[in-house]
Formats: C-alpha cells, sequence, structure tokens
C-alpha cells in the first residue's frame, strides 16, 4: 500500500470513538453524512496538493523531531543543502537510505549538507524501534498525520526531495537511492 | 387524434401507392396516439430497450476501437520475431544471431531487442522498460509513460531511482512523459538507453531479448522462416500474421467478459420478445376487440400494433447508440473500464479513436427492432383473428 492509498484510508473519515452528537441521527444526516463522505473519498485526489517540482519553494512547516525539539522546515537550514528524505518503517529500502544519509552526514556536513528524514503517519515508538540499534545524528521528523507528506505531493516512499541554498527543490528523487548515488546528486550543489 | 384513428382507416383515393402511404400514416397516428395512452408501459419498455441497446453498442464500439489501435499498432510490427526457448520458456539470445538472419536472402535488415520488466516496490507497479530501436535516450535519462508519471507523480526533471540486480542504483532524469494520446501502448513504458538497460538488469553486453526481422520488398515470410530455423535451431520465428491472428481472437467475442456481457443482453432481448404475448393487457385485447368490432382488419389492427413496437424500438436504438458514442468516447467508457481493464495502479485512461463496425451496429439495431416487433405481432394475432366480441368480454 503506498501512502496515498495510506492517507485515503476512510478511517480518517470516521469520527473519533468517544464522538456523540446531541442528537440521533436521522435519515438526513445519515444520508448527508454518506454524500460527503463519498464526496471526500472521491475528491481527496483531486484536492491533494500537487507534487512539489524542481524550482518549487516548500511552504514552511513546523515539525517536532524525534528528540523532542520543534524544527521549522526548510527555514532552520538556510543557506545549507537540504535532503528532505520521508520514510517508514515498514519499507526497508527506506532505512537502508538513513544509512546513506547518515554517511554522507558525517562527510559532506562541514560543506552545508544537512539530512533530515521525515516520518510519514507514524508514532515515536514505532520511529524508535524501526532505527533499532542505527546511531542517527541528523534529525529525525514525526509526521504522524502525514500533513507534510501531503503537502510534498509524496505518493510513494521513498522519496527524497534536495533543496538548494536558496530553499527552492533541486531534485525530486522517486525511490531508493543509495550513497553513490545521493553522492552524484549532491556533487554540483555542495 | 384524427378520425381516421377511431373509426375503421377509410380507403383514401389517388393511385394505389400514395393510397397505401397514407393508409400507413394513418396507422401510424393511431399508433402514436395509443402509445401515449399507455404513456407508463411505453416508458419502461422504450428505457430496458434503450439500456439494452446502450450496452450492446458500448461494447461494440469499445471491441473495433480497440481492434483498430492493436491492428495500428502490429502495422509497424518486424515481419518476423525470433525468440530463443529455452525448455518451452523464452531465453536471451546471442547477439551473434543477429548476423545469421542478416545473411538469409530476403532479409532487409535484422536487429536485437532489448526489453524487460522491472517491478518498482515504492510505486507497486510493474513498468515496461525498453530500449528503442531509433533515437534511445541518452545514458541517466529516460522517457515514461503517462501511466508510470500519473502513479509516482514524476514529471519532467524528476529522477527515478532504481535499484539494479547487482543492488546499485540507477539513477534516471525524466526528459518526458509521452503523450496520453499513445497511453494504451505507452502508460507503462520507461524508455532508457541501452547501456542503463544492461545496468539494471545486469545483462551481458552479448545477448539481447529478441531478434526484430524486416524483409525487403517481396520477399516471403515462409521462406525466410525455413531458413532462420535452420540457421538457429530451437528457435521460435513469429511471423506478423501470428501475431495479427493472436491479437484478433484475444479481442474476439469469445474473449472473455464482452462474450459474457453479450450472451446476457441478447438473452435479455430475446426474453423481452418471448414474454410479450403473455404481457398484452386485458385493456389492450379490448382495444383489439374494440378496433375489429369497430370494422378494423386484421391486417389493420396487426399494423397497428407492429408501428406501436417499431417507434418504441427506433427511438431506443437511436438514443442508445448515441449514449453509448458519447459514453465510450468522449467518457473514456467509464462504465466499463474498471471491469474490462481489471486493477492496476497503471491503469491507462482510454482515449479511444472513434471506430464504428456498421454491420455489426446494424445487427444490433435489426435484433432491436424485429425481436420486439415480432413479440407484438405474435400478441396481437389471437385477439386480432379472433371474435371481437368475445374478446372484449374475456
Amino acid at each position: 500500500m503506498n501512502i496515498r492509498q495510506r492517507l485515503q484510508s476512510p478511517r480518517a473519515l470516521w469520527p473519533s470513538p468517544g464522538c456523540t452528537g446531541p442528537t440521533p441521527p436521522t435519515r438526513r444526516h445519515v444520508l448527508r453524512g454518506a454524500l460527503a463522505a463519498a464526496v471526500a473519498t472521491l475528491g481527496l485526489r483531486a484536492i491533494a496538493e500537487p507534487a512539489l517540482k524542481p524550482g518549487d519553494r516548500p511552504k514552511t512547516v513546523t515539525l517536532k523531531a524525534l528528540s523532542g525539539t520543534q524544527v521549522t522546515l526548510p527555514d532552520a537550514f538556510r543557506g545549507t543543502v537540504v535532503v528532505v528524505h520521508f520514510w517508514a518503517s515498514w519499507c526497508p529500502p527506506c532505512l537502508r537510505e538513513i544509512d546513506a544519509l547518515e554517511s554522507l552526514f558525517g562527510e559532506y556536513r562541514e560543506r552545508g549538507f544537512a539530512p533530515v528524514s521525515v516520518n510519514v503517519g507514524e508514532t515515536p515508538a514505532v520511529v524508535t524501534d524501526s532505527l533499532g540499534h542505527r546511531k542517527v545524528t541528523y534529525p529525525i521528523l514525526l509526521d504522524p498525520e502525514s500533513a507534510t507528506s501531503r503537502l510534498y505531493g509524496v505518493v510513494g516512499l521513498p522519496t527524497t526531495f534536495v533543496l538548494d541554498r536558496t530553499g527552492s527543490v533541486a531534485v525530486k528523487v522517486l525511490g531508493e537511492i543509495d550513497r553513490d548515488g545521493l553522492r552524484r546528486v549532491l556533487s554540483g550543489l555542495l | 387524434m384524427s378520425a381516421t384513428a377511431i373509426g375503421r382507416p377509410a380507403a383514401p383515393p389517388g393511385n394505389p401507392v400514395s393510397r397505401a402511404l397514407r393508409r400507413q400514416g394513418a396507422l401510424l397516428e393511431f399508433a402514436l396516439a395509443s402509445l401515449l395512452r399507455h404513456r407508463g408501459k411505453t416508458a419502461v419498455l422504450g428505457a430496458v430497450l434503450t439500456l439494452i441497446v446502450f450496452l450492446l453498442a458500448s461494447l461494440a464500439f469499445l471491441r473495433s476501437s480497440v481492434r483498430f489501435e492493436v491492428s495500428a499498432l502490429l502495422r509497424d510490427a518486424p515481419d518476423l520475431v525470433v525468440q530463443r526457448l529455452v525448455a518451452g520458456r523464452q531465453e536471451l539470445i546471442p547477439q551473434s544471431a543477429v548476423a545469421a538472419l542478416r545473411s538469409i536472402p530476403g532479409v532487409d535488415r535484422a536487429q536485437g531487442r532489448l526489453w524487460g520488466y522491472y517491478y518498482d516496490s515504492s510505486g507497486g507497479a510493474n513498468y515496461t522498460v525498453v530500449v528503442p530501436q531509433v533515437a534511445p535516450p541518452a545514458d541517466g535519462e529516460t522517457a515514461i509513460g503517462a501511466g508510470v508519471s500519473r502513479s509516482r507523480e514524476g514529471y519532467s526533471r524528476d529522477v527515478l531511482a532504481f535499484r539494479s540486480y547487482g543492488g546499485t542504483a540507477v539513477l534516471l532524469t525524466v526528459k518526458a512523459v509521452l503523450p496520453e494520446r499513445s497511453e494504451m501502448i505507452s502508460g507503462d513504458l520507461v524508455v532508457v538507453s541501452e547501456r542503463d538497460f544492461r545496468t539494471l538488469f545486469a545483462l551481458p553486453a552479448n545477448v539481447v531479448n529478441d531478434i526484430a526481422v524486416y524483409l525487403a520488398p517481396g520477399a516471403d515470410p515462409t521462406s525466410v522462416r525455413h531458413q532462420a530455423l535452420r540457421a538457429l535451431p530451437g528457435a521460435r520465428v513469429v511471423t506478423r500474421q501470428e501475431m495479427l491472428e493472436t491479437a484478433a481472437s484475444f479481442l474476439d467475442w469469445r474473449g472473455g467478459l464482452p462474450g459474457v456481457v453479450v450472451l446476457a443482453m441478447a438473452l435479455a432481448l430475446v426474453i423481452l420478445a418471448a414474454d410479450k404475448p403473455s404481457a398484452l393487457g386485458v385493456e389492450e385485447q379490448k382495444e383489439i376487440g374494440t378496433l375489429r368490432a369497430l370494422g378494423w382488419s386484421k391486417m389493420d389492427v396487426l399494423a397497428a400494433k407492429t408501428w406501436e413496437s417499431l417507434v418504441v424500438s427506433i427511438v431506443a436504438v437511436l438514443v442508445g447508440m448515441f449514449a453509448a458514442y458519447v459514453h465510450v468516447y468522449p467518457g473514456g467508457a467509464v462504465l466499463f473500464s474498471p471491469v474490462l481493464r481489471g486493477w492496476a495502479v497503471l491503469a491507462p485512461n482510454l482515449h479511444l479513436v472513434p471506430s464504428l463496425d456498421i454491420p455489426l451496429l446494424a445487427a444490433i439495431a435489426a435484433s432491436t427492432i424485429m425481436l420486439p416487433a415480432s413479440g407484438t405481432l405474435l400478441a396481437a394475432y389471437r385477439p386480432a383473428s379472433g371474435d371481437p366480441d368475445s374478446v372484449i368480454r374475456e
């Protein structure tokens, strides 16, 4: 199941279990609700943010890091080359990419390279568990409601955006990229 | 309603032909008035017939357009395709076979082809990766089908990262998205250079997937085929004619779900016609008896009833076919495509070129008009032939 399918899960449309209205629903309410749910389900794809393209500037978002701090993307990394890497624990290639980014972070940090890995739709406990014994020194950000991945137009994992020093998208990579591939992508930007 | 529509149609003056025409005009006028009197029943019958025509005609439009697309595709196919089989399965064929085929008299050119399938776990889709024989992209670049672009939100200047059989990343910068008009055949394509293809699939330089053979004008495909089999024992040689026949049988009415739908609709039409005799209401029977009592001949009664059936059927055919045309062409066969295409991440949007199979459409129209008319005639025959008094009292 890709991210878009997960985002379109009907679960997002249900009210929370504890939520009850002041009056019991009439048939009209039920019909209206069903119509609204159908329109919302069918229309989600249409109203989803278009995918960011090279040259676009992503909107500013503030996300909580796994360490507990708040990180504002991409403003917190102004003047650096930022790699925004969307991932999830159920995606083995994503974990291989985290290893590659960690390795390159050590290598290129002094030259203004700043990776962030944005976890899509999972809890801090799951994220921590999936990272296992990995030592990740760059920020792991949390996007539990998938709002940021929607904003970037992510439809499959892994997806990686490379922002240049002005904060614009320089490259969008769809699929798994290894260390050498990242090195090639970054070569003209650092 | 005119007087002729109530009393016995009078024999109009003039020559016999114009008299017959005016008589039929009067009967038609009576039939229209009768349909209006039974407007509820007319509407239901018309709606059912229109739906049947709509479904049958939609399938007919879809079938002829897909056949047109396939034949257009195969028009540019090579005269022969040579494959290597091992234990009945296709295997890679050595490049050296290309030279062997080129030396056969009648062969204009022979070219190794590279194509394969790549499963993209990120998108959950299977892509067809090809190296074009003409104007391949530069190394590190690709052109992708509209389906691939849509499923991954990948556009020009984005980078597709594939994992090669060797475990390394193959990065392909999207240079173009193939036109949506050709999506039926190009929706899942990823077009790459030969070097990228061989890296992606870890394919040695001395093998290809199969060999496309183009014949010189006037060369006999059968003769070249025999010589190719002599030069490459164990190879399988497929002619363009065989490809056409395979496609034709695949798209034939027997080729799956459309056949079942057609059978069901045809059966519905037959049941509708066969059920008509028992469906003739008491009111209609009394009306027939009254007309007979007023002096209408049996033939006039049957003609008026036939006109009623013909009017409903002809309107159903016209409306049903128009609706089917709009449904299949501007509408992209929106009702059928999920069923006929099956489920796929890369299911193409249907942008079909209008293609009319006139004999088939004529057969649908004739069946829709003739079957209910026959049923009506059978139903009306008994009360029209009987004693008017007993028909009215029944």
